[in-house]
């Protein structure tokens, strides 16, 4: 790819929502054609398989690389494609639109900073944008644009751009996410995509490329409290080295560290060292969030993999009982008794369902507030789990980091991810939809 | 060398941090591992990478691909790195199809044959060859998702069956860091660290951390070559660079793409995704 931004900053992650038909793929491909982030060998493959499909130019090839969706014409699987102007750099990730690839979407908005949903002035608000919506919101997703497509095929009209902006808006409040910007454009012909649309002068506001460049990228969370998740212990030198991320707040040496899960008497050392190999390997003496590092500690304690160090001000929870939310994806339905694993962090342990309440299915947005029996796939509801081992974890809306959860199918040799769940506080509950 | 007492991570870092953290969760997963090298820039990265996730130590081989049609001068890196770094060094050749042994009839060779023929048997053939003599779970790989679209779709761990294909219909999802850390029996999961880092990243990387790297990269006599393979197909570029300050500087303005220059890409339309299905890089 060709890259011009001169910027140090981290490219801002956008992941593209839409309906499939509504032209994702288009706009994306347009957006990398208009801002000149495409190499002249891609340009050439790019008019080489249009051709070949019997299409003048179909930006939309540029990422739809796979042989099968070439001609198919449709999306498979997320592309991650970096692409950058002066005023910023990005990474714009496109996930497909069908049902059943649903779990691809949500690799993608986990990996998020921003989201495009992209709706077609045609068809208007659709049972997959809800889906989508709902998964943003689900996932606190502040940044959000809305793009308005297929403006061309309305001849540019402005009361039918403006019918389907205001049933978005009562979307997004539905869903109490803050207004997104809404943009007019026909993606195919590039109208407000990089460039301002003559063709639609009632519009005034920005096109969306400018609209990318006002984004920012996710803010790391060093001013939090402390929680470094251990990864592994490395025995290769005299002491033994505890290795893992600094997921929030600061750790400095000499600080005393507070090892979790606790069970009977409290685990606590002093920070000895952190240590580091590199060209000239200076001694560090604190490491903040989001660094990968090696330390080694004053005292002899049993440290393993899962465990969670934390200062003594501001602890993480502990718990054997567990308040999730949780967005089901497997075939087959959850239900009460249901046994999976819970992956947090590090941590791995086996969890089994108490209660399912709240289930709320994503397309009729229908609230079942009874306990319900079933979790089926693509529905959100609240879940007891009752924990085989202490789970560390903070709530979600306090630290993201410490309060999300992925749910893999137990019992078989190859567990596949099944949900994907945030730890609600237990007040949370009452400020549901 | 940065000091980790700063207040903010710059990308550099956080690529970095991702980077260690992913070679640590594959360390933990799977004990028979791997890492394929090629002493390009992307390689050297990545040993630099793993001597800083496991604090100065490679604790699994690392792998040559030898398709005997190496650059000298990589060679002659070869020899200088396992010197230098100190790890356990494994070459493997496909000796039947390059020799015309066993059940090919006639060598394989860019003489004879097609890139796309050549890169199959003597690299993708070869891989599966090693990977089955020596039993690993997992491969650390360099790719870079900006490298070509259809690497552009890759998991950070990505799992391959028992004939070393590709399902890319089927990806498991990566969601908040949580891995595939298990195999489909015969599979090998292929850890991949460097999917985020753009060339540009690379680039800096090698210059702030004084990363060895060959010599090729640089400009002689008005070339230099900005991606290295195999050298009857790869070929260089114009240029003046002679510093890495000088090759960013024109990475910044440059219209073409880096494997440009690699025949074995271009040769047909799908070239790169039906080498990849088949268990390329």
């Amino acid at each position: 790819m060709v890259s011009s931004s001169l910027s140090a900053a981290s490219p801002v992650r956008v992941i593209t929502l839409g309906h499939v038909d509504h032209g994702k793929s288009t706009l994306l491909g347009r957006l990398l054609y208009d801002a000149h982030a495409l190499s002249k060998e891609q340009l050439v493959a790019l008019e080489k398989a249009s051709m070949a499909e019997g299409k003048e130019l179909e930006p939309a090839f540029l990422l739809d690389a796979f042989l099968e969706e070439q001609a198919e014409n449709i999306t498979i699987d997320t592309t991650s494609i970096p692409f950058a102007t002066i005023n910023g750099s990005f990474i714009m990730m496109d996930a497909p639109g069908h049902r059943e690839f649903l779990k691809n979407m949500l690799t993608g908005v986990c990996a998020a900073d921003a989201a495009i949903v992209l709706v077609s002035v045609i068809d208007g608000l659709q049972d997959q944008t809800r889906r989508h919506v709902h998964v943003l919101s689900l996932l606190g997703m502040q940044q959000v644009i809305v793009v308005i497509n297929k403006l061309d095929r309305v001849a540019y009209s402005k009361q039918a751009f403006e019918k389907v902006a205001a049933s978005m808006q009562e979307l997004f409040n539905e869903f109490r996410l803050p207004q997104p910007r809404i943009i007019p454009a026909a993606a195919l012909l590039g109208e407000n995509v990089a460039s301002p649309s003559p063709q639609m002068p009632w519009y005034e506001g920005p096109t969306l490329l400018q609209c990318l460049e006002l984004l920012t990228a996710v803010t790391s969370f060093e001013q939090g409290p402390l929680r470094f998740v251990v990864q592994d212990v490395y025995c290769f030198y005299k002491d033994p080295l505890i290795v893992g991320r600094v997921e929030s707040g600061s750790l400095t040496i000499g600080e005393e560290l507070v090892f979790w899960p606790q069970a009977g008497e409290v685990r606590k050392s002093r920070l000895q060292s952190i240590e580091q190999w590199g060209a000239a390997p200076l001694k560090a003496t604190k490491a903040t969030a989001g660094q990968s590092i090696a330390i080694t500690l004053s005292g002899c304690l049993a440290i393993q993999r899962g465990d969670v160090a934390s200062s003594s001000v501001d602890p993480p929870m502990q718990s054997h009982d567990l308040f999730i939310r949780l967005f089901w994806l497997d075939s087959a339905s959850l239900s009460v008794g249901h046994e999976m694993i819970l992956q947090l962090g590090t941590q791995r342990l086996l969890a089994r369902v108490s209660l399912i309440e709240h289930v709320v299915d994503a397309t009729t947005m229908n609230v079942n507030t009874e306990c319900a029996p079933l979790l089926q796939q693509h529905e959100v509801g609240d879940v007891t789990l009752y924990l085989e081992h202490p789970l560390v974890y903070d709530s979600y809306h306090k630290l993201p980091l410490m309060g999300r959860v992925v749910m893999r199918r137990a019992y078989t040799r190859l567990s596949r991810l099944v949900g994907a769940g945030i730890i609600l506080a237990t007040n949370e509950a009452a400020m549901i939809l | 060398m940065r000091l980790l007492s700063t207040f903010s991570m710059e990308h550099l870092d956080r690529l970095e941090s991702t980077s260690i953290y992913l070679l640590r969760e594959a360390y933990y997963g799977f004990p028979k591992m791997g890492m394929l090298w090629s002493m390009g820039k992307d390689s050297n990265v990545l040993l630099a990478l793993v001597q800083k996730a496991f604090v100065g130590q490679i604790p699994f081989p690392i792998i040559h691909i030898d398709t005997t049609y190496e650059f000298p001068e990589m060679m002659a890196f070869r020899s200088w790195a396992q010197e230098h770094y100190g790890f356990t060094l494994i070459v493997h050749i496909n000796e039947d199809a390059r020799f015309g042994r066993g059940a090919y009839c006639s060598p394989i060779g860019y003489e004879t044959h097609d890139p796309l023929t050549v890169t199959h048997e003597l690299k993708t053939v070869a891989l599966a060859q090693c990977l089955r003599e020596h039993g690993f779970e997992a491969l650390i790989t360099g790719i870079r998702r900006d490298e070509d679209a259809t690497r552009a779709k890759e998991r950070y761990f990505s799992p391959r069956d028992a004939h070393g294909a590709w399902d890319y219909q089927d990806q498991p999802p990566e969601l908040w860091d949580h891995l595939m850390m298990e195999n489909q029996p015969g599979g090998h999961m292929r850890i991949q660290p460097l999917l985020d880092w753009s060339e540009r990243d690379i680039w800096r990387y090698i210059e702030r951390e004084g990363i060895p790297i060959p010599q090729m990269y640089f400009a002689r006599d008005g070339k230099r070559y900005r991606s290295l393979g195999c050298s009857p197909i790869t070929l260089p570029i114009e240029s003046e660079a002679t510093t890495i300050a000088e090759i960013i500087e024109e990475l910044v303005h440059t219209q073409h793409s880096e494997r440009a220059g690699r025949a074995q890409d271009h040769q047909e339309r799908y070239a790169m995704q039906k080498l990849r299905a088949k268990g390329f890089l």
